[in-house]
């Protein structure tokens, strides 16, 4: 039908009747209206009619030649609703031009053909064109005879920037570099189209580009999907992929080895390697699962995904019943999981998750070495801070010892509160009684005391608890059997000055001079009343429940409340024993940092006024060592730099868990073989006939047949295979064309889209087959073809007859996916490390963006030094929540290879705000500010991101719009200074606001329609 | 972009196209022509949005609201094989014997229909004349991911559309400066035991804009949404203009209108600098609001601060609001850890309802409140110790309904004496889906997209239906 509306779009005026193309023209009717009820699958055939084959609608309904005499045309043209099919209520109905189509084709003779694409493709003759000087490979003949018949004409040629643009991203992914740019785009050089082809087919950027697609295909990520989404270690394989490309595989071989490479005479570690291509499917460990189950969604998972990506046909539909379109039975779908049964895996998740492969990287080293240099760097930078830092502690120390003396040697670290209001939601009462909080009223399982306090200091770095004996609780410490308290929670917050908001504020660290023993989740240590969890707390017993307790709270950062802010403490008491409740109890806060905030008994303060007073101005080496961590403690650039160096120390010590042997899951058999049987309805443990590994009738040739599988990947790549040279290359096409010459990917059965370009395709499947499937010199082939090289302009009359560019007019503009953007802004400015392979990085994201969806498990730490700015595609893939810029990126849950490309507000928000692309904006005005005038600035930043120059209607705006920055970065200096402190990189410069103004105006040209799409 | 013309061209080419996509078609057409949205929908509407709050991990009916009098006296009995009549079982209890724990709470009657609810949720119980229990629904699945991807997407394997992208999907949006469909997390202190995956506000197959956007607390409640320290407005104002006069200069020179749609793309950014701010800004709300939604909802990224959103975003005209609650799954310490999940989410959900209903918005607002399944009547672990708790069950469990033209003060169907099966008027997940929509004004049938040849829905293949008794 979409060639129906295509040719009435292209022939409006067109008065006779086409020729019918069965292919083309009846069976996706039939297929969309009538296969459901009359189709392929048992299990919802009525009466007893198949449609789907020739032989049985030609033996009941259908008369050749003689629509009168066919029950067929009786039925779609009947008008009594009980008799008129597809019945009005299954919304299928024919229209009236595809009733008069069916008509005809009966009329005409009923000339019936195989399905297109389970036919093996025969590489057909180039047809003849007119216009002969165009065509520059046989591609172009398809393409030119098919425009010449509609009446159109190719488009010109591209733009030499825009062309070059064009294919360094489709090759490589990457803009060109400033070199290739120079060399070709000077019209003295000699460099020639196919030059500058083979120079980026032979880029090692080729490889990373290509590993990108597949890795979509093959659900490729760094966690096992479920649960807690466990880390696991398949890198090595994505940088097998890599190399595979780079050293142009056959992808004949790339099959096989993915498929079973274990099972090669000649195996070795690499071959084995290749198999995690089938193990790169989610894990599931969720707890009271059975692992059973998992497994079979596993086995499942790998023939869906041989469907997808070798045979482009939707496999997983036969998995509850027969196929209700395509050819395919039920229990050929569970013969295709009999090849993947046997594997020695159990289904269970995680390290459970073998077998594995113990490989050892090539490509940690590089890396290692810069997280070694880059600690060394931060070692450095600390030992010279604290050398500063520690010179102004005597100073302190003198200034608070004199503090000391005018208070008669008095001091006091800690201050007492007095509660504004105090809540309970057990029923009790609370009041405050000289400082000391007291309960009194009955007394209730669970009680929650909500106390609001103005801030006794101005600034807050740890709370204390005391927590008295009451005479309520007969001396002891709570009214439970024991006399032992738990407090499941606490929990301190800032309330603003108008009421409406809470923030909570982060304890780091909590201590008591009492806890009872024990791990896990049960009652005891003081540490569990910051989880949240009712099911933990502090509890008391098993000490004398007549002696107060003490606990400690540390902030994690100093507190400094604002005017009119006050604090909320809450203490909650909801454990399971419950009646453990706080009878009496004290709070007091402190300004000191460091040892001071967490000390049970005196601080280092008031140590040094007892130690003054008594021994005069003699202190202990190991209060004087306490004084100099608490005054070091307070120092937030001394903080900042052991914080660099604890995460470049962690960073380092990643590179050292990756340069040893990674475990990587592969396929191996089992020694037991499982048998394999029909799943009923598709459910794992409802077995039904026992099946044994075999092909699919309807796509295999007369006597072909495969037992294991190297059997089925030989199968794949065998010339008899009517599908996978067409369904890769026609991938191939898509990365080019925004489309494949099948618009849908993954379905070449008969519910898919028929092929713009049947002929076409075709030859090209041939041609991929024939070069000894030779990856390089088909993307070679395309891209030196004319039709690749045309301009992507719409003019006016293309865009109302073809919008969808289907007949290949032009080149199409579309999108560059999100990780090219990331990865050009990254390039042009600069910033990109090119290094190839090694473990995942962690590229800057927003903090806290991964807090929910990692249940708190994982803590994302961006990457530092050059890993922050390397190739998307080693950037760490969680599969619960995904890269966070990276939008419309495939899930990699399950095998995915359509490409996807929506316009949205947040995707502005992304290319606009992310860190990472306003690094790179500011290195791009870096890399131009000492350029001699505007023109020259703005030209160089049009060269570097466009590689041409702007217009002069375009220069006035872009003079106009620094003209602005400039003005508004003069007016606010702080905040060029800001917009200049983004990033990990620093740049010097004596003139910030014309480095922020520049600034502005390169994230205006990243942010260009023309920059972000593929022209 | 491209996937709007995919989108069309697949109603295009169903010939029927139009019966059956009517709703999408508007709204695409819509988008295109950058209307504000007047939707066609497949009849009257009774809700204008949906309010989901959805309680991740399990929710026990058996303490919460279906009660069953004469349980406690079969506490420590082994349960019936006629009961349980071959359920399987989780292997976390697959292997101890079945013995009945009685419910850990007490029940009361609320208000003048009578609806039991127990006694960790007494303000949910005061609001019980307002809302419709459904306590027969049942489900297909019994571990979490499968089973809350049922429920939500309507299949349990993850790559489906949630039920809010189908919703914004079918009807977009009244709000042009905010997304049709926003997602609400609640921040928890502690990790919990199921992940909130991504894709449970997913868009599957349908175009990305149609997937759920969450909101963050904090400073910045979509990623991205703040402007780097030092770009002011009037800084990012004069970049936007800048930047969509040389888009205009490319527009004239490569006829491709994409480019009027990613114009329009950033000045919606723009907009929605100003209006998710604004949005998520509490300061205008008054003191008796707090009050209503109880001591969390002064802290952003509460449940309780979550509700009060919510109803701000109804306000808004947003179709499909979406909370998460996670942490339901109470396999043990039932009488600590369940009432703290009550404790969380009592007093801001009955303080939602009480809220739309004295703004005159709970008529077109309708409020879904459940999770993924329910729990089973057999104690796990020692039935006796108050270690006890409940594992997973997928027969029946209770979910409610308010406003939105659902019969307020009604409970429907009922279980067994074990709340363990389903003894009268099952609502399967689909069913519960199939009515949220026939709220919206859609027929689940007829709201499909075409998918690897498949004209794919919520609610699947076989038949299900809107239970249209519990509808006013």
């Amino acid at each position: 039908m979409v060639y129906a509306v295509l040719t009435g779009l292209c022939c409006p005026a067109a008065a006779q009747e086409p020729p019918i193309d069965f292919n083309r023209d009846i069976r996706p009717l039939l297929s969309d209206r009538c296969f459901h009820c009359h189709g392929p699958d048992p299990g919802t055939r009525e009466a007893d009619l198949r449609l789907d084959q020739e032989a049985a609608a030609k033996d009941s309904v259908l008369v050749a030649g003689s629509a009168a005499d066919s029950e067929l045309i009786r039925r779609i043209l009947a008008t009594d609703p009980d008799e008129v099919m597809p019945p009005p209520a299954s919304g299928k109905s024919l229209n009236a031009e595809e009733r008069a189509l069916l008509t005809r084709w009966v009329n005409t003779g009923a000339v019936w053909a195989n399905h297109w694409s389970f036919e093996p493709p025969v590489r057909p003759p180039l047809p003849e064109v007119r216009q002969t000087s165009w065509p520059q490979n046989p591609i172009d003949y398809f393409v030119l005879a098919q425009l010449e018949e509609q009446g159109l004409q190719p488009s010109p040629e591209a733009e030499p920037n825009t062309l070059l643009r064009r294919v360094a991203f489709d090759l490589t992914g990457l803009p060109p570099t400033p070199q290739l740019a120079a060399r070709f785009l000077n019209p003295e050089s000699p460099h020639t189209w196919q030059t500058v082809v083979d120079e980026l087919l032979g880029s090692e950027h080729y490889g990373e580009r290509m590993a990108m697609v597949w890795l979509d295909a093959a659900r490729y990520a760094d966690s096992d999907g479920y649960q807690a989404d466990a880390t696991r270690q398949n890198w090595p394989w994505r940088d097998w992929v890599i190399d595979a490309y780079n050293s142009n595989m056959p992808f004949d071989q790339f099959t096989i080895e993915q498929f079973a490479g274990d099972l090669l005479p000649d195996t070795d570690e690499q071959h084995i390697l290749a198999t995690c291509f089938h193990r790169n499917h989610m894990h599931n460990g969720e707890g009271g699962r059975d692992p059973e189950e998992s497994r079979v969604e596993y086995v499942m998972d790998r023939v869906n995904t041989v469907g997808t990506v070798w045979l482009g046909l939707t496999l997983g539909c036969a998995q509850c019943h027969s196929h209700k379109y395509d050819p395919i039975t039920q229990a050929e779908y569970y013969q295709l999981n009999a090849f993947f049964n046997s594997i020695d895996e159990n289904g269970k998740a995680g390290g459970g998750a073998g077998p594995f492969l113990k490989v050892r990287s090539p490509y940690v080293a590089a890396g290692l070495q810069d997280s070694e240099v880059w600690l060394q760097q931060k070692e450095s930078e600390l030992q010279q801070i604290r050398e500063e830092e520690l010179a102004g502690f005597e100073t302190w120390l003198t200034a608070r010892r004199q503090a000391i003396v005018s208070a008669e040697g008095r001091h006091s670290s800690w201050s007492g509160c007095s509660a504004d209001r105090m809540v309970t939601t057990g029923g009790t009462a609370l009041k405050q009684v000289d400082r000391v909080f007291q309960v009194s009223g009955n007394d209730p399982r669970h009680d929650d005391y909500l106390i609001t306090l103005s801030p006794p200091l101005s600034r807050l770095t740890g709370l204390r608890l005391k927590v008295l004996p009451s005479p309520a609780a007969g001396g002891q410490l709570s009214r439970f059997t024991d006399g032992h308290i738990i407090l499941t929670n606490l929990k301190v917050r800032l309330r603003s000055a108008d009421g409406t908001r809470e923030r909570d504020l982060t304890i780091s660290e909590a201590v008591a001079d009492y806890q009872a023993a024990g791990s896990g989740r049960i009652y005891g240590p003081v540490s569990t009343v910051l989880d949240d969890d009712p099911r933990t707390g502090w509890m008391t017993t098993g000490s004398d429940p007549t002696v107060s307790k003490t606990a400690a709270f540390v902030f994690d950062q100093p507190v400094v409340p604002a005017e009119g802010e006050s604090l909320v403490v809450e203490l909650r008491q909801r454990s399971l024993r419950g009646h453990s409740n706080l009878q009496r109890f004290t709070l007091e806060f402190t300004d000191e940092a460091g040892p001071a905030a967490r000390s049970l008994d005196r601080t280092p303060l008031e140590q040094l006024a007892d130690q003054q007073s008594s021994e005069g101005s003699q202190i202990t080496d190991e209060l004087r060592q306490q004084l100099q961590a608490q005054f070091l403690a307070d120092r937030a650039r001394l903080q900042a730099a052991e914080e660099n160096v604890a995460r470049a120390r962690r960073r380092r010590s990643q590179y050292d868990a990756a340069g040893k042997p990674q475990s990587v899951t592969v396929l191996k058999q089992r020694d037991k073989p499982r048998d394999t049987h029909v799943l009923v309805r598709g459910i794992w443990n409802h077995r039904g006939d026992p099946v044994s590994a075999n092909l699919p009738a309807a796509i295999t040739a007369e006597g072909v047949t495969a037992q294991d599988r190297l059997q089925l990947a030989q199968w794949l790549v065998s010339r008899s295979n009517p599908l996978t040279a067409r369904v890769t290359v026609n991938r191939y096409w898509q990365m080019y064309f925004g489309h494949g010459l099948v618009r849908t990917p993954d379905d070449f059965g008969t519910q898919g889209e028929p092929p713009t370009h049947p002929e076409l395709l075709d030859w090209l499947a041939v041609e991929f087959m024939e070069s000894g499937w030779d990856i390089k010199q088909i993307q070679r082939l395309i891209v030196t073809s004319a039709t690749y090289r045309q301009s992507s302009e719409i003019p006016a009359t293309l865009l109302q007859r073809d919008p969808e560019n289907r007949l290949l007019a032009r080149a199409t503009r579309f999108r560059l996916p999100s990780w090219m953007l990331r990865d050009a802004a990254l390039a042009s400015s600069g910033l990109l490390a090119e290094r190839v392979g090694g473990p995942p990085v962690f590229p800057f994201q927003p903090e806290g963006a991964w807090l929910d969806a990692t249940m708190g498990r994982f803590r994302y730490e961006p990457s530092v030094g050059a890993d922050r700015y390397r190739r998307s595609l080693y950037t760490f893939w969680r599969r619960s929540v995904g890269p966070t810029g990276m939008f419309d990126a495939s899930k990699r849950r399950v095998c995915e290879v359509r490409s996807v490309r929506t316009n949205t507000p947040l995707q502005a928000l992304t290319l606009m705000n992310d860190e990472t692309f306003v690094e790179a904006a500011r290195q791009l005005a870096a890399a131009v500010i000492s350029l001699p005038d505007d023109r020259s600035q703005i030209t160089t930043l049009s060269q570097r991101i466009l590689l041409r120059n702007p217009s002069s209607e375009e220069l006035k705006i872009l003079q106009h719009q620094l003209q602005q920055h400039r003005q508004e970065f003069t007016a606010d200096p702080k905040a060029a200074v800001q917009l200049l402190t983004v990033g990990q990189t620093r740049v010097e410069t004596s003139e910030p606001k014309e480095l922020a103004a520049l600034a502005m105006l390169a994230t205006t040209l990243l942010n260009l329609d023309e920059a972000i799409t593929h022209e | 972009m491209d996937t709007f013309h995919n989108t069309r061209r697949h109603f295009l080419g169903q010939g029927t196209g139009f019966a059956l996509g009517a709703v999408a078609l508007n709204a695409l057409h819509a988008e295109q022509n950058g209307d504000k949205l007047r939707p066609a929908t497949h009849f009257p509407p009774r809700a204008k949005r949906v309010i989901y709050l959805t309680q991740s991990g399990g929710p026990s009916q058996i303490e919460l609201f279906d009660w069953k009098p004469g349980l406690a006296r079969l506490e420590g009995t082994m349960l019936p094989d006629s009961i349980r009549n071959g359920q399987r079982l989780t292997s976390m209890t697959a292997g101890q014997k079945q013995i009945v724990m009685g419910p850990r709470a007490r029940f009361q009657r609320y208000g003048e229909s009578g609806a039991t609810v127990g006694e960790w949720l007494p303000h949910i119980g005061s609001v019980a004349d307002d809302l419709c229990f459904v306590k027969s629904m049942h489900t297909d699945y019994i571990n979490h991911a499968p089973a809350m991807t049922f429920a939500l997407t309507g299949h349990q394997i993850p790559g489906r559309p949630s039920i809010g992208a189908w919703a914004s999907y079918g009807l977009g949006s009244e709000n042009r400066n905010l997304p049709d469909y926003i997602v609400l997390v609640s921040k928890m202190q502690r990790p919990s035991d199921q992940p909130l995956y991504e894709y449970y506000w997913g868009s599957g197959f349908l175009p990305s804009r149609y997937q759920g956007v969450k909101f963050r607390s904090g400073s910045e409640p979509v990623l991205y949404l703040n402007d780097p320290h030092g770009v002011s407005r009037r800084t990012r104002r004069n970049m936007l203009d800048s930047l969509a006069s040389l888009n205009q200069v490319r527009r004239q020179q490569t006829g491709d209108p994409e480019i009027d749609t990613r114009i329009r793309q950033y000045e919606m950014s723009y907009r929605m600098q100003t209006s998710v701010p604004e949005l998520m800004d509490l300061s205008d709300e008054t003191e008796a609001t707090f009050r209503l939604y109880g001591p969390e909802s002064r802290r952003p990224g509460s449940y309780a601060a979550n509700c009060i959103l919510a109803r701000r975003l109804a306000e808004r005209g947003v179709r499909f609001i979406q909370l998460f609650h996670p942490d339901w799954d109470h396999h043990k310490k039932m009488t600590a850890w369940c009432p703290d999940r009550c404790r969380d989410t009592d007093q801001p959900t009955a303080g939602l309802i009480r809220d739309l209903k004295q703004r005159g918005l709970l008529d077109d607002t309708l409020i879904v409140w459940g999770g993924e399944f329910g729990r089973g009547v057999v104690g796990q672990g020692d039935f006796s110790s108050p270690e006890a708790g409940r594992d997973h069950h997928p027969r029946c469990f209770t979910v409610f309904l308010a406003g939105g033209g659902i019969r307020p003060g009604l409970s429907y169907g009922a279980t067994d004496d074990y709340s363990y099966n389903v003894a009268e008027n099952g609502v399967h997940v689909h069913d519960l889906q199939a009515t949220i929509l026939h709220q919206l004004g859609i027929d689940h049938k007829r709201l499909t997209y075409r998918f690897q040849g498949l004209d794919m829905r919520l609610t699947g293949v076989e038949e299900h239906r809107p239970v249209l008794n519990i509808i006013s």
